[in-house]
């Protein structure tokens, strides 16, 4: 039995994310739709019989954090979401996940989920201190593994490439057939863009960084 | 009379920092604006900047090497060409502000900030004598769960030590850090120099009357390695301390 308060919490979490959905409606890029130019990144996003849309969702140069997040029907929370693209790449990213073992999904839990792709057709992921159920992942999988957990499929480090050079990186994508197709940490790397080659920092090498110099002082730190 | 005259002095100053050389921006871009630094949060251990772009990933053994020392405060850009969201002083607890590098385009720069939250980045447009850029090669690696950390130069090991870490109830939190400043301690006594990290817990808001930074350092006492035992700050023996303290600040720490 859930308590008056808490329900108030889920439903004004639900609010909340719905409002969200709203303004970010427009931006949407679902993953694989966008083949032609235009970087794009979102944090997550579920559709089935959960609905999540695009959380935070930028396309084009943009960039969007959220300070967390709470999954509808008290399924679990995401913090630190951030969602950001510029001409050259796209990265997007979750830190502090949970998500409960429910509505068919499998418990999944991780200390940072991140997806990432630049305009010259590269894409990554990883994956720090995450479990599917018991299942702890590796940090750096490579591209497109596969976890068959009976109904629930799980593609870690999913990658396509598009016939115009174009690049989708999903970090985690589940799937449990004919309920939910949850995804985490998405970009989309577009060919084209200028992708603004970085000037050197220094003229010539950099001289070499000199070695700190003690300052007397106070610091109060977590001990 | 002389305030008004130094205020305009100063409205000068920001306008070099902040707007000259606009040949690769556009002329409506913000950073072509005259920025107010007053307006604008001073990114240290105590204040947490909103808006900022979040770059919590730690690539073991990745860096682009450089950091850079602001020769004056400079504003900071959520992205290129983008909106002010604070600004970088000079210094840091009484030493230089050194702030490492972890991307560019064009002539700007994205550094990594020490104020939360965790993971916050910003972008620093690098105009001629804006800011001093150096090398830095080394990187520490901390991974908790074996304990251990691991100090490299230019991709080699210069030594691998068992550290302690923070408890379960406050780990030490992961992400890429660099060290702030390196302090000669003149009120607690547990360690003689603290390196403050521009990380905080996530667990604890204050700490000591602080923000609570973590650090690393060391203890009076072999009891923590590798043991969970702090409250977020990573614990290394005397040994190592003495290394650590050698390495240029903005020195990035890769925490898994």
């Amino acid at each position: 039995m859930i308590p008056l308060s808490r329900k108030k919490i889920v439903a004004g979490a639900i609010g909340a994310l719905s409002a969200a959905l709203v303004a970010s409606v427009m931006f949407v890029s679902a993953t694989g739709a966008t083949e032609t130019g235009g970087n794009s990144a979102f944090a997550i996003k579920a559709e089935g019989l959960l609905k999540i849309d695009p959380t935070p969702s930028v396309s084009s140069t943009d960039n969007k954090s959220l300070a967390n997040v709470d999954l509808p029907n008290g399924l679990g929370f995401a913090k630190a979401l951030n969602a950001s693209a510029s001409e050259g790449k796209a990265k997007a990213s979750v830190a502090d996940l949970q998500v409960n073992g429910a509505a068919g999904l499998p418990a999944l839990k991780a200390e940072l989920i991140e997806a990432k792709c630049s305009n010259d057709g590269h894409g990554s992921s990883a994956l720090v201190n995450a479990k599917i159920g018991d299942h702890p992942l590796k940090v750096d999988v490579p591209a497109n593994t596969g976890i068959d957990l009976g109904a629930v499929s799980v593609m870690l480090n999913k990658q396509t490439k598009h016939a115009d050079g174009s690049i989708n990186v999903t970090a985690v994508s589940i799937k449990v057939q004919g309920v939910v197709a949850l995804e985490i940490a998405s970009v989309h790397c577009g060919p084209g863009g200028a992708v603004v080659t970085p000037q050197p920092t220094c003229p010539t090498a950099c001289p070499a960084a000199p070695p700190a110099e003690p300052v007397k002082g106070h610091v109060a730190v977590t001990g | 009379m002389r305030l008004i005259a130094a205020f305009g002095a100063a409205i000068v100053v920001l306008c070099a920092a902040a707007c000259s050389g606009g040949d690769s921006s556009s002329d409506n871009s913000a950073a072509s604006q005259p920025v107010d630094l007053s307006k604008l949060t001073e990114v240290n251990t105590f204040t947490t900047v909103s808006g900022a772009p979040l770059e919590p990933r730690s690539h073991v053994g990745t860096s682009t090497g450089e950091v850079i020392h602001p020769r004056n405060v400079l504003p900071i850009y959520d992205r290129v060409n983008g909106k002010a969201i604070a600004k970088l002083p000079t210094t840091q607890m009484g030493a230089p502000s050194w702030v490492p590098i972890i991307a560019k385009q064009g002539d700007w720069a994205e550094v990594l900030l020490p104020s939360r939250p965790n993971g916050a980045a910003g972008w620093i447009h690098l105009t001629p004598g804006a800011a001093d850029a150096a090398q830095d090669n080394y990187i520490i690696n901390v991974d908790r769960a074996a304990f251990s950390m691991e100090l490299v130069e230019s991709g080699k090991s210069l030594g691998k030590w068992t550290i302690g870490t923070g408890k379960s109830e406050h780990p030490t939190p992961v992400g890429q850090a660099y060290i702030i400043a390196a302090i000669e301690e003149t009120v607690t006594n547990y360690s003689p120099i603290i390196l403050p990290l521009s990380y905080h817990s996530n667990s604890l808001e204050t700490f000591g009357g602080g923000a609570g930074t973590v650090g690393i350092h060391t203890w009076p006492n072999n009891s923590f390695l590798g043991k969970p035992s702090s409250d977020g700050c990573i614990r290394v023996t005397k040994e190592v301390l003495d290394k650590l303290v050698k390495l240029p600040l903005g020195t990035i720490v890769n925490i898994t």
